[in-house]
């Protein structure tokens, strides 16, 4: 392992306390590859000539190419507005399993992407703001572009989680919708184990309302291998009664359900012009990082 | 039977069915997975939730499928091993349901062939199993009997009794004997029962007759063209005949036939031949070892092949040291069937024959002194073998330490016949020579004795005519069937045939107990050899004097001159002396028995049986002449029957068994089907009416096959269940 990716392990970021320096660990050795922040939703790029109509602002006629061909053409620019993204954290008990006791949990893993997006966001002078959630939102910070917006992010990932235990992904992401004003780019952070139609549904009026929407998918790894050969009593995280059960009978049927899940989530963002990615929590940030913001880069392109 | 029954199955080998307790093995696997369970908290609970209602039951009926396929196929395993046959539906073990009672005379075969094993169990074993199971079936009300078939049969319970227990106890207390199997018998007895309950209204008029047996080849033949054919019809009018063969496929065995020493009373230190008959019935053998003790001592083994279902004679050289009865024993190594695998008898050893030679004329006697005196003896040795003494001289002597006494025509006063008589039943031989002087004492002895006037004709076994006429009689050797004789036969011109008789008294009444050895051409006895208690009466019917009769000058005979007088002489000699000791050994069932010494006090006799049980036998009244008689007949098994008390009537007996059954012959079931009588008659077996053992590997080459089929069935479906799982 290189002394650059060995700050994206799992393992070795689970060590690191607290949050913001991990997060700072983090990005601060993944900006050292990056040219450009992928993140840019919006530029000051030139874009194109357009023939000049009555009406058009006269400071944009491009007076050189009238000089060459002695018509009117006017400069046309993209768009310039600032990012603002909102990141959407799931807190559910269901976040907080973890199969290797030295690894991180969905959660961990959860809230060091969030940290790390934070901090990536705000060092290019964006906005970024944060809910964390379970049935309902729990904690809401506004987009800021200011530096000190990443403590108060930090500080609210560290507070004490609510009772409740179980998420409810549509109600959360309504509510979110009566809160923002203005298209922003939503990252979910979630394991999304809640009803696939109602959240996919949830998912499209986001984007019905102008939102752009990046969802990571957080999975353990024993989540999607099941590899589990005795006889055993699963106790759900979620106020889920316990379920005893021998593995060995429907470890194929779960990973084959566990596979069709994913697929229809992967598919359902993907009609609903939704970024997906797949995480698993013992996963290398250094390899998955990179991997969500390149495909994001692309997109944006 | 009305189909009472319900039929079922039973196990050649019941050992083996213990292994079907690995059947457990799987279901224990499967519970113990189910008990041990970890506690695991899961964040996928939905997910996992949906996998389970739509996987469950499918899953569960899958794995219970493959657990029931898996005890299947360890409980077949064992109960194949267990080598099961179909019991026919009405025979005995079946199962009962609610019928009229019954009378049920079980009859089991106890001959020594019922001792064969196979897979560690005996026929006697399987038939006490089956007859247990039937007893132990049969509801309350119905009556029991029990005969054994042996030789002889008897009846161990006679009288019907409804106490199912006792009859058990009696069928587990059976045990094969060493005896053979007499099939008459035992129906006369079972038919006997079975009147006795017909007459009784009290008891079972449904009667059911079940014998087990190994339908020794021997024993049934009887039952189809014997004497027990009556006895089967008789049985079959009073009650259901259900036949159950415990007959093998295939039985081996090796077995010894018989023990023939040469001699039976041989001389200390001389050696004497000893022949051993051994056969092997359905198996080849080589490199068997054949022993041979001599009062449990080994003294001799030889190694010997044989070829299967062949015979092989197997001889050594055997000597005695001591005088004395010695048990002679061969024996092999044990295998199926033990009992045969050992023959015994009893020799008498003796210092050598003692013969005293009472002559009438001083030198008269010569010839027949010369004929007896051993070989190579000395002068005193001479003496005390054979000894020559007057008519005078005898009168006086103890008779007891001569083995033979030869009166050369010697006229026998009529008082010392009763001596002679208690001589001759205690074990000595007395040779009569008679000639003219003896003959008249003869017929003057009957008019002196007014009490016993036919003592003299019982002594010898005939009475006296007249002499023949003079001639040149020719000699008739009777086929050299006397073992007097035997050495001739084959040697037409030993100068036995040419023997010279001229005159020879003729004889009438010869009583049926009395031998001839050899005859005149015209059927007239030269040569009579009558049995008196141990002993013998030999009477020669031509004295064979000196040459002439001192009265006549006529001659009679030339007998001692020819060269045949010899061996006649010394094999006469041997005859007499060989046939006690033969009758010390005997087959089992044969009875035993004995005269204690006229001078005993005793009135009961202790007899020591092989299996060293103590027999105490009250003896007969005293006889005529003061002796007392014992006799026992349950000589069930094979070995040595000792008396050993009163210590005078000492003696050992050699019960061997009687090697016809050896070769472990089944009688063909197809063959007395129709003997036996379709109508009310079952035949049942082991393995059906076939062969027991056919049709028990037929049985177990069918759960082999299922067994089989069952592991590929085992084999795929925990392939196809583990390919969903994955």
């Amino acid at each position: 392992m290189s002394s650059s990716t060995k700050y994206f392990d799992p393992e070795t970021l689970a060590r690191i306390r607290p949050l913001g320096l991990r997060a700072r660990t983090l990005v601060e050795g993944l900006v050292a590859g990056l040219h450009r922040s992928p993140l840019r939703g919006q530029s000051l790029e030139f874009s194109q000539h357009r023939e000049y109509v009555p009406g058009d602002d006269l400071r944009q006629v491009d007076w050189k190419v009238f000089a060459r061909s002695d018509k009117h053409y006017v400069r046309q620019y993209e768009d310039e507005t600032n990012l603002t993204a909102m990141i959407l954290l799931d807190e559910s008990e269901s976040m907080e399993y973890r199969s290797n006791p030295q690894g991180l949990s969905k959660l961990e893993y959860a809230q060091l992407i969030a940290c790390s997006l934070s901090y990536l966001i705000t060092t290019q002078h964006d906005s970024v703001g944060l809910a964390t959630f379970t049935e309902s939102i729990s904690g809401w910070l506004r987009p800021s572009s200011s530096p000190s917006s990443l403590d108060d992010m930090v500080h609210l990932i560290e507070q004490p989680r609510s009772q409740s235990k179980k998420s409810q992904l549509s109600q959360v992401l309504q509510q979110c919708l009566d809160r923002l004003n203005k298209p922003n780019l939503i990252i979910l952070l979630s394991d999304l184990f809640d009803d696939s139609t109602r959240m996919l549904r949830s998912f499209e009026l986001l984007q019905l309302a102008g939102h752009d929407l990046l969802v990571l998918h957080i999975l353990d790894p024993w989540e999607l291998s099941f590899p589990f050969d005795q006889t055993a009593e699963f106790s759900g995280l979620e106020s889920i009664p316990a379920i005893t059960v021998d593995p060995l009978m429907i470890a194929g049927a779960y990973r084959r359900a566990m596979s069709e899940f994913c697929r229809e989530l992967e598919l359902g963002c993907l009609k609903r012009e939704a970024d997906y990615h797949r995480l698993c929590s013992d996963q290398s940030l250094a390899v998955s990082l990179p991997q969500v913001l390149g495909r994001r880069s692309l997109r944006s392109r | 039977m009305q189909g009472y029954l319900v039929a079922q199955v039973g196990f050649s080998n019941w050992a083996m069915l213990a292994w079907g307790m690995a059947a457990v093995i799987p279901l224990a696997i499967h519970l113990l997975r189910k008990h041990r369970r970890q506690s695991i908290p899961w964040a996928a609970m939905q997910l996992l939730q949906r996998v389970i209602e739509q996987q469950s039951k499918r899953s569960r009926l899958q794995q219970l499928i493959l657990l029931t396929v898996r005890i299947l196929l360890l409980a077949l395993l064992a109960i194949a091993l267990a080598r099961p046959f179909w019991h026919e539906p009405s025979t005995a073990a079946g199962q009962l349901v609610a019928r009229p009672s019954k009378l049920w005379i079980l009859v089991m075969d106890t001959s020594y062939s019922m001792g064969y094993r196979t897979g560690g169990q005996s026929r006697m074993e399987r038939a006490k199993q089956q007859a247990s199971q039937l007893v132990s079936n049969c509801p309350q009300g119905d009556a029991f009997a029990l005969v054994v078939l042996d030789d002889p049969s008897r009846a161990i319970i006679g009288t019907a009794t409804l106490d199912a227990q006792s009859t058990l106890s009696e069928i587990q207390r059976l045990s094969e004997t060493a005896c053979g199997c007499n099939l008459n018998n035992a129906l006369a007895i079972a038919a006997d029962i079975a009147a006795d309950c017909k007459s009784n209204p009290n008891l079972p008029q449904d009667i059911e007759l079940v014998i087990y047996s190994d339908l020794g080849q021997d024993a049934w033949q009887t039952a189809i063209d014997g004497q027990a054919a009556k006895s089967m019809a008789r049985v079959r009018q009073l009650a259901n005949l259900t036949v159950e063969s415990l007959a093998d496929g295939s039985p081996v065995n090796v077995a010894i036939e018989s023990i023939t020493p040469t001699t039976h009373r041989p001389v200390i230190g001389n050696p004497f031949g000893v022949e051993v008959a051994v056969a092997s019935y359905g198996v080849a053998v080589k490199n068997m070892l054949l022993q041979l003790e001599l009062d449990g001592q080994v003294f001799a083994s030889e190694t010997f092949d044989i070829e299967a279902d062949q015979k092989k004679q197997v001889r050594f050289q055997a000597v005695v040291q001591s005088v004395g009865s010695s048990v002679l024993s061969a024996m092999i190594p044990a295998d199926n069937l033990s009992v045969d695998n050992r023959f015994e008898t009893v020799v008498e050893a003796t210092p050598g024959n003692r013969v005293l030679i009472v002559e009438s004329r001083e030198s008269n006697s010569n010839p027949w002194k010369l004929a007896l005196r051993p070989m190579n003896a000395t002068r005193a040795a001479d003496d005390s073998r054979v000894r020559v003494v007057s008519e005078v001289s005898w009168a006086t002597m103890q008779l007891r330490d001569w083995n033979v006494v030869l009166f050369d025509d010697i006229p026998i006063d009529p008082m010392q016949l009763n001596r002679l008589k208690t001589y001759i039943e205690s074990g000595g031989s007395v040779i009569f020579a008679f000639g003219r002087r003896s003959v008249q004492s003869i017929a003057a002895s009957k008019e002196n004795l007014a009490t016993e006037n036919d003592l003299p004709d019982r002594l010898l076994g005939f009475k006296f005519r007249s002499p023949s006429e003079s001639n040149d009689w020719a000699i008739d050797p009777k086929e050299y069937r006397s073992p007097v004789v035997a050495p001739f036969a084959g040697f037409p011109n030993a100068g036995l045939l040419t023997m010279p008789v001229f005159r020879y008294w003729q004889i009438v009444d010869l009583s049926a107990d009395a031998l001839v050895d050899l005859a005149i051409s015209n059927g007239d006895p030269l040569l009579v050899r009558k049995p008196l208690g141990r002993g013998w009466v030999v009477s020669v019917l031509s004295a064979p004097e000196d040459g002439q009769d001192s009265a006549t000058t006529e001659s009679w005979n030339a007998i001692t001159t020819w060269p045949s007088f010899l061996p006649l002489a010394q094999q006469l000699i041997q005859t007499i002396s060989e046939s006690d000791s033969e009758a010390n050994t005997k087959q089992a069932g044969e009875a035993i028995s004995d005269k204690l010494p006229a001078f005993s006090q005793a009135s009961t006799v202790r007899l020591q049986r092989p299996d060293q049980a103590e027999i105490r036998i009250t003896c007969s009244q005293p006889d005529r002449s003061g002796r007392c008689e014992w006799s026992y007949s349950n000589t069930d098994v094979r070995g040595i029957y000792r008396v050993v008390e009163p210590e005078e009537a000492a003696r050992q007996f050699a019960i061997n068994i009687d090697p016809e059954q050896s070769s472990l012959k089944s009688i063909d079931l197809q063959a007395i089907r129709p003997l036996l009588g379709v109508s009310n008659v079952e035949i049942a077996s082991n393995a059906t009416s076939v062969d027991s053992t056919q049709q028990s590997d037929s049985i177990a080459r069918l759960m082999l096959a299922m067994l089989g089929g069952l592991l590929v069935l085992e084999t795929s479906l925990a392939w196809w269940i583990g390919k969903r799982i994955e």
